[in-house]
């Protein structure tokens, strides 16, 4: 069984993040730059010189397609990582996987992770 | 899309009908048939083009070509042959109605067309295209020798030893590739470069690359320069014109410009440079023969270069992607690496990684390019223009680009006569270059000590404004991955931060302190002229608008101000102006003296003689011209405790500084301390105003736009 773990995080824990799943022998991953809000709601500072609003925060988004027996690992180890205990440290789901499909080879399943 | 379809019809019929005729006819063989059958395509084709243009509205002179290259170039069309056809536009609008009025009725005839449509001066490479299709590569040879066919004077072009071996090399990587790959793509992939380089018999892609981007950088500065006279040519010559003096040593002759022999290359380092800006702002091409001689002639300039020679420089990174061909153009002839050595290191370096769309060379022009449209958003324009040619001219040295590019900023700056704390400012520029980006992207914006740090290397706004700016120009000019909206609003928050971490911490801008002599002659009480080389002081009692007067005099005798810096004390003022003086003879300063003491008097009539001045002929202005940025005018209350601090941003003009300054005295505000810089075609000028009754600052938010918009209206008049 596979389960896919997408993760939220702010862009500067990327690559603590990566080295970490490398050293838990995760190898490949999906990474995007996204632009959202959460529970925040973006952003409103005030700077000298007026207010500075950003509506959608910049973040980046992995994608991580695990064995179903790593899940709860990979989720512990992108949460310990991208941590900072501020506002906007972002969230982590997994769902499960129908099928995954090596295109190289026509592997299926776990065999193509 | 709307084609006059049933006309089509008829005339694909018609060709269809001729082409079964010439079949039929039995003596028609082999070549025979060629010939026939290649006049009757001419004949039809002219007319599907004729009408096609006539369907787009287009009339006369229409800036498109139809090339007919390939087999069909060669009159070699056999009855199924594909027809190879170019079509060749100068960024005509309604170019695709044109193509498919043209592409539709040759498809209607049963031909396959392999059809191409081209721009001149489009600026993708062979480097990340085709090294048939894309700009550089084998078809834009083909289409410049059949160009040649069509125009003879364009024979020494196309028949130039330097295309031909470029066009060689290009032609050896192609079979290379089709050798190594078994493929048909003409696409030199990543992937592919190592294993085709060493078939070629080089070390790897490191090593043939450089070769590549070489020839195809010939082949596309060739290919523009021909378009560029197929453009003038179809204008007609203009004759009975005389030549025109545009500016010292550079004439206008007939449609295209030259060096008018009244100034020694050697003796003024300037003019090179100067030329091709002053090809850039109109558009205008440098004729075939001044490139010769720009070619040959052109020397380094003396060390440290002669002011002149680095506005001139500042001047023609000014004219933005105008600039460009030229730039490019000065790198072929070699000028650019006389008077930089340092260049020829990055000429035609190939940079592989996803991000870089353009070798080095030409990243940096861009860079330069995108940093012309953001002039507004520093206060110096020379150095954010400077800063963005050279910013990697590191990567053609061993090592970090960052270290080997500090190192290097350090000589070229001072060789390029920039003050000292100007090369400190430069040299922070390329050493500092990525850090916005790295830090943005790498670094935890909200926790105070990333900002904290990246505040300690930049200390001041003004270098915060041109390193940010820097930034966003040559992540632009790196391409899209480099440079989107989510990378963008990174670095701006990081910006913003960092700025109000440094509000407050402005150091006042440098001023002028009055010596003891200028204090001696303060307190005579009276006018006074003292002219000293390029430099003149002028001490008069202060009065409103005095500075609008002074400088109004000096525009209207012919003596542009390069640079101001004055102040008021007790009721007099001094005023230094550095005057751009190229002529050799000394002005009659008595003369001006007293026509200064009757403009003080009454200065009702200066304005309409400033205007006079500016209405002089000017170049006219082609299509290619540079854009300009806009003028910007700022307005800042929280500068210093006392006065209110105008930065006046734009390009340079006649009378520029006289003009902001009768706008400042329309607006009943007085102006305490000026300081005027012209930093090639780039104006920023700075005065502290006060309220002319008050003697405080101007706070009122109407006021304040008031004066804003005097400054824009008197400046655009």
């Amino acid at each position: 069984m596979v389960h896919l773990v997408t993760a939220v995080i702010k862009p500067f824990k990327l690559e603590e993040v990566k080295d970490a799943l490398r050293g838990a022998g995760i190898l490949g991953m999906t990474v995007s730059e996204v632009q959202g809000y959460g529970r925040q709601g973006g952003k409103s500072e005030t700077f000298r010189g007026g207010e500075y609003t950003i509506s959608f925060v910049p973040k980046v988004k992995l994608e991580v397609l695990v064995e179903t027996t790593d899940v709860d690992k990979v989720i512990d180890i992108i949460a310990v990582t991208a941590k900072t205990g501020k506002i906007g440290d972002g969230k982590i789901w997994a769902s499960d996987v129908d099928r995954v499909v090596r295109v190289r080879t026509g592997e299926l399943g776990s065999d193509a992770l | 899309m709307a084609l006059p379809v049933a006309v089509t019809a008829v005339d694909a019929n018609e060709l269809r009908e001729v082409r079964t005729d010439l079949l039929g006819a039995r003596r028609l063989r082999g070549r025979r048939f060629c010939e026939a059958y290649t006049s009757a395509v001419d004949e039809w084709l002219a007319e599907t083009f004729e009408r096609a243009l006539t369907h787009a509205g287009k009339d006369g002179p229409t800036g498109v070509v139809l090339l007919a290259v390939g087999g069909y170039g060669r009159r070699e069309l056999a009855p199924a042959s594909d027809l190879d056809l170019i079509l060749v536009h100068n960024k005509v609008r309604g170019i695709g109605s044109i193509a498919d009025a043209l592409w539709y009725p040759i498809w209607d005839a049963g031909l396959q067309v392999d059809h191409s449509v081209r721009t001149p001066g489009e600026s993708a490479s062979v480097m990340d295209g085709d090294l048939k299709l894309a700009r550089g590569g084998l078809r834009d040879v083909e289409a410049l020798r059949a160009a040649a066919i069509a125009m003879p004077p364009l024979t020494e072009f196309s028949d130039d030893a330097r295309l031909q071996g470029a066009a060689d090399q290009i032609l050896e990587a192609r079979v290379g590739l089709h050798a190594t790959t078994g493929r048909r793509s003409d696409q030199l992939l990543l992937d592919d470069q190592d294993a085709v380089a060493r078939r070629l018999g080089y070390a790897d892609a490191d090593d043939l690359l450089p070769t590549i981007s070489a020839a195809a950088r010939r082949i596309t500065w060739t290919t523009d320069e021909v378009w560029r006279r197929i453009d003038a040519w179809t204008r007609g010559p203009r004759r009975g014109t005389r030549d025109r003096k545009v500016e010292r040593g550079i004439a206008l002759h007939g449609q295209e410009l030259v060096l008018d022999g009244s100034v020694n290359l050697a003796s003024d380092t300037s003019l090179a440079l100067r030329i091709a800006a002053a090809s850039a702002r109109s558009g205008i091409p440098i004729a075939t023969s001044t490139l010769e001689t720009l070619e040959h002639d052109a020397v380094a300039p003396p060390e440290p270069w002669p002011a002149a020679t680095r506005h001139a420089l500042v001047d023609l990174l000014g004219c933005g992607h105008a600039a460009v061909p030229l730039l490019e153009t000065l790198d072929h002839l070699g000028v650019l690496s006389r008077y930089i050595g340092e260049w020829h290191a990055v000429r035609s370096k190939p940079q592989r990684n996803a991000f870089h769309r353009y070798t080095v060379d030409r990243h940096l022009f861009e860079a330069a390019a995108e940093a012309a449209d953001l002039t507004r958003n520093v206060h110096r324009p020379d150095l954010l223009l400077v800063g963005a040619l050279l910013h990697d001219v590191g990567k053609g040295f061993p090592g970090d680009h960052t270290e080997a590019g500090t190192r290097l900023m350090v000589d070229i700056a001072r060789r390029m006569g920039f003050e000292a704390e100007d090369i400190v400012s430069l040299v922070s520029l390329v050493r500092d270059h990525l850090l916005l980006a790295e830090t943005a992207t790498g670094r935890d914006l909200g926790d105070p000590a990333t900002v904290a740090k990246v505040a300690a290397r930049v200390r001041t706004t003004e270098a915060l404004d041109l390193l940010a700016t820097l930034t966003r120009a040559d992540s632009i000019a790196t391409g899209p991955l480099a440079w989107n909206s989510w990378k963008e609003t990174l670095i701006d928050e990081l910006v913003i931060r960092t700025r109000a971490h440094l509000a407050g911490e402005r150091p006042p801008a440098s001023i002028l302190e009055p010596d003891a002599e200028q204090r001696a002659l303060m307190s005579e009480g009276r006018l006074r002229l003292i002219p000293d080389g390029s430099r003149l002081t002028v001490v008069a009692p202060d009065r409103a608008g005095l500075l609008a007067i002074v400088s109004g005099v000096l525009t209207v005798n012919r003596l542009p101000v390069r640079a101001a810096t004055g102040l008021s004390q007790n009721g007099m003022a001094v005023e230094v102006f550095d005057l751009d003086r190229s002529g050799p003879a000394e002005p009659n300063w008595s003369k001006l003296e007293a026509e200064l003491a009757r403009a003080l008097e009454d200065p009702s009539d200066l304005e309409a003689r400033i205007a006079e001045r500016a209405r002089g002929w000017r170049l006219p202005k082609r299509a290619g011209a540079a854009r300009i940025a806009p003028p910007r005018v700022l307005i800042d209350n929280d500068a210093t405790p006392r006065a209110t601090v105008i930065e006046v941003r734009m390009p340079d003009g006649v009378g520029v500084l006289a003009r902001i300054a009768r706008a400042i005295a329309a607006c009943k505000c007085d102006i305490s301390i000026v300081r005027a810089m012209t930093l090639g075609h780039e104006v920023v000028d700075t005065f502290y105003v006060t309220d002319g009754s008050t003697a405080a600052k101007v706070t009122d938010p109407t006021r304040v736009e008031d004066l804003q918009r005097t400054i824009l209206e008197h400046i655009a008049s």
